[in-house]
């Protein structure tokens, strides 16, 4: 059997081909990750037969009936709370793709921020009028540098549904070669109340090692709530060019990611950006039906302005407003964006991701409109996906191996 | 819910420890310099459903059996936070857990447990599960106030109460010497009004053995409906009190049937695992869950099969510690596919051999020093509880009696219920 002939047959399908790996033989995922298909190793295999059935498998993949869920999430800075019609839009936007999708609404505030009954009722309006549409519910989180604040209102957040990150690591106007403190009396106030009060700590080149050092003392003060280590590129006030940190060097970024996965793997849920990655390897990262990838993310700024990105919100590409959104029937809405979407996502139109084999899992990364941003910058922002995603693709379990005539789980 | 199976290994024959080192009380490591271990969890066999927690090993009473050993006073704060976030891990993707507070009297850190339990549902909660709490308590602190907190987390209640004034306060005086009896009674009467099924678990000694019937109608006047009468210290019973006790349980069995006959829904363990045995005719394969989906975490955070089962001279036994690692090979050997096999005892010909799987193994192990021999007078009681339980089913079952046949035949007119045993 030879594996590149192999290959070079099935090219139409796009497969990604998983390398012998110790005592695993090379195996062959769909696209998308949907299926992985494991390979007859023994000389004797018909190859045409071999390639016949993986033709088949890749094909009844792609086009299968049962899709993944598509998460969406909004990001919703502080200033851009006060915007109107805001709950109607978070309605619309978590229920517009109907039941196969899932919604998480992320808002992020500064630590001065107190005005915590307008978050409660927020998320009041916001589950009202989504449960209405008898959508699974939405998710509100919270994402802050928090100071502590009074048991009574904590208990009355998180009875309304709102769930915590403690934001650390980068902070907004904070200069690039500063650590904001984080405030240790309150995450251990939020972490004994009960709150999951998981560390997410904004990576960037000056700030990789104080993570590492503190990880133990945060983990006793959260309760081993855990943490995650995005790129500081993923949080909505960095922008490129105005005096925001730099991201780290790919290499060591990945470094990092793997020595403390191998050291703290007990927290792979919320763990960003590794659990995204393994979910997107787990469940397949492409909707073939709709055309998108199974994650999308919207920015919504102060002028009620709505943008759509893959991993960085200062790259967002306009798509719509508020006020349109909370007006439009969800038919409607869908439509405007499934046809925003295929043209955000015209491969042809990405060049940095246009020839590479993981494009339809990781969902590409998002290109600058100018300049901004350098090639190596670029390389972080992909490099460390890639690297993850062929790691869990390894560790994905083979669904049917050809030639066999029952398919596996 | 099983994970993968692994062979048993390192231990020796028959669950008999080949060394007994003495148990080490850990002082070097300051608590707060510990690190809880997330990866101190099984990875293989039953996935962990219930978690004892010791939160003291301090008690206001004396019990005359007690068989709690007194290393330390209480669990520190961080200790029982750690156990909570442990216990989540651990019992992996099992979504419906239960923690039992256990002491000492548990309700002594009654501060702790409103700190803890609302810790616990609201975390567990964060991760698609749900805890379920309760307390082994003596009902001497039983107040309003603990109450209205359990009122408000949903919490369950196991009393311990030995029987009438007189029995309860010879075999369960206060610390001072004092009798307790007036203190539970009105601690049981708040439980029971707040929750009408809690069980009164009453320990039998030789010397109260004679008050059992006396003690039914006491805790049936207090509102019980749900009582134990277990015994306890196994060798110190003669052939005398043995004959005391198949007397009073005779005269149990036709209170019991005259209860029915009222249309009172009546559970007394024992008999109720014999009337089951009955019917199921096929006894489980282990008496308890110790040490497969239940654990205890002890008051240093050490791993335990269960509340009972981690003494000095059982060290053998400890599976792991939060702060650790978690013995896999420990938890094999209870982990066997099936426990009653390993008896020592021929249960062929027994008549309880449809009901008993072996008896109470912490029990065992301090009344015989093996897991799976019982002591005679174990043996003995539960005969008494077979013949006691046939007699009853008989009886209630020729009759049809509705409150019977909806206990143990509600699925069916003839088929049997499936209950579980309650140990």
């Amino acid at each position: 059997m030879n594996i590149d002939n192999l290959i070079s047959r099935l090219q139409k399908f796009e497969p990604v081909l998983l390398q012998a790996n110790g005592n695993t033989p090379a195996r062959i995922m769909e696209k998308s990750a949907r299926a992985v298909c494991g390979i007859p190793t023994n000389d004797e295999a018909d190859e045409d037969k071999i390639a016949a059935d993986l033709e088949n498998v890749l094909a009844e993949a792609w086009n299968s009936e049962s899709q993944t869920f598509t998460r969406l999430s909004v990001h919703l800075p502080q200033e851009a709370l006060g915007v109107t019609d805001l709950d109607r839009t978070l309605a619309n936007l978590a229920t517009f793709l109907g039941d196969q999708s899932t919604t998480q609404i992320r808002v992020y505030l500064d630590q001065a921020y107190n005005d915590w009954p307008a978050i409660r009722a927020l998320t009041k309006s916001l589950r009202e009028r989504a449960d209405a549409k008898k959508t699974a519910g939405v998710r509100l989180l919270v994402v802050a540098p928090f100071t502590s604040i009074p048991q009574a209102e904590m208990e009355a957040l998180f009875e309304s549904g709102v769930r915590i990150r403690f934001a650390a690591g980068w902070a907004k106007d904070c200069p690039s070669d500063r650590t904001p403190v984080i405030d240790t009396d309150a995450l251990q106030s939020f972490s004994k109340f009960g709150f999951r009060a998981a560390i997410e700590w904004y990576v960037h080149v000056n700030n990789m090692e104080a993570f590492e050092e503190q990880i133990p003392d945060l983990l006793v003060q959260n309760h081993f709530s855990g943490f995650s280590m995005p790129l500081v590129s993923e949080n909505p006030y960095w922008a490129p060019g105005t005096g925001c940190p730099s991201l780290p060097d790919a290499l060591d970024y990945c470094q990092l990611l793997a020595r403390i996965y191998k050291q703290y793997p007990y927290y792979d849920d919320v763990f960003s950006p590794l659990t995204g990655l393994a979910l997107l390897v787990k469940g397949g990262g492409w909707h073939s039906q709709m055309g998108i990838p199974v994650t999308a993310d919207f920015l919504v700024d102060a002028n009620g302005g709505i943008g759509l990105y893959r991993q960085t919100p200062a790259l967002a590409q306009p798509w719509n407003t508020v006020s349109n959104v909370a007006a439009a029937s969800a038919d409607d809405l869908r439509t405007v964006f499934l046809e925003f979407a295929k043209n955000a996502w015209n491969w042809e139109k990405l060049g940095y991701c246009h020839g590479c084999r993981w494009r339809h899992v990781c969902g590409g990364i998002d290109m600058p409109k100018n300049q901004c941003l350098l090639e190596k910058d670029l390389d972080v922002m992909c490099g460390h996906r890639k690297l993850f995603l062929e790691h869990f693709a390894s560790l994905r379990a083979t669904d049917w191996v050809a030639g066999e005539t029952k398919q596996k789980g | 819910m099983k994970n993968s199976t692994q062979s048993l290994a390192g231990t020796g024959e028959n669950g008999t420890a080949n060394q007994l080192p003495s148990k080490e009380v850990r002082t070097d490591v300051p608590f707060e310099r510990r690190r809880l271990n997330l990866g101190a969890v099984p990875d293989n066999g039953d996935f962990l459903t219930v978690m004892d927690m010791d939160l003291t090993v301090a008690c206001n009473l004396r019990c005359t059996y007690c068989f709690k050993e007194k290393w330390n006073e209480k669990m520190e704060d961080s200790v029982a936070f750690d156990a909570i976030v442990w216990f989540l891990y651990a019992s992996g993707p099992v979504k419906d857990l239960s923690v039992n507070f256990l002491g000492g009297e548990p309700l002594i850190r009654f501060p702790l447990i409103q700190r803890i339990v609302p810790f616990a549902r609201r975390r567990a909660w964060q991760m698609g599960k749900n805890i379920h709490f309760s307390a082994t308590t003596n009902g001497t602190l039983v107040t309003d106030k603990v109450v209205e907190f359990w009122r408000k987390w949903g919490m369950g209640f196991h009393t311990s109460i030995d029987g009438t004034p007189e029995v309860q306060d010879v075999n369960r005086p206060m610390a001072s010497g004092r009798g307790s009896s007036s203190m539970v009674e009105k601690g049981a009467k708040k439980i029971l009004s707040y929750r009408p099924e809690t069980a009164a678990r009453a320990t039998v000694t030789p010397e109260s053995v004679g008050k059992l019937v006396e003690s039914y109608h006491y805790f049936r006047g207090l509102g019980y409906t749900n009582i134990a009468f277990v015994p306890g210290a196994q060798s110190l019973w003669t052939n005398e009190s043995n004959t005391l006790y198949e007397e009073q349980f005779t005269q149990l069995g036709e209170i019991l049937i005259g209860e029915y006959r009222n249309g009172n829904d009546i559970n007394l363990t024992g008999i109720d695992y014999a009337i089951q045995g009955v019917n199921h005719k096929i006894r489980s394969d282990f008496a308890c869950g110790a040490g497969r989906g239940m654990l205890l975490v002890d008051i240093h955070g050490d791993i335990w099969p269960c509340h009972r089962w981690n003494k000095g001279k059982e060290s053998y036994w400890q599976i792991g510690s939060i702060y650790n690692q978690f013995n896999q090979m420990v938890r094999a050997e209870l982990e066997c596919s099936c426990r009653i096999g390993r008896l020592e005892e021929d249960c062929e010909h027994c008549i309880a051999n449809t009901f008993c799987s072996g008896g109470c193994p912490a029990e065992n192990l301090e009344e015989t020093g093996k897991v799976y021999k019982r002591q005679a007078n174990a043996c003995a009681h539960m005969r008494v509880w077979a013949g006691v339980g046939r007699r009853i089913h008989e009886v209630l079952y020729a009759e049809k009696n509705p409150t019977f046949m909806k206990r143990y035949y509600s699925n069916g007119q003839n088929q049997p219920k499936h209950t579980q045993h309650e140990h």
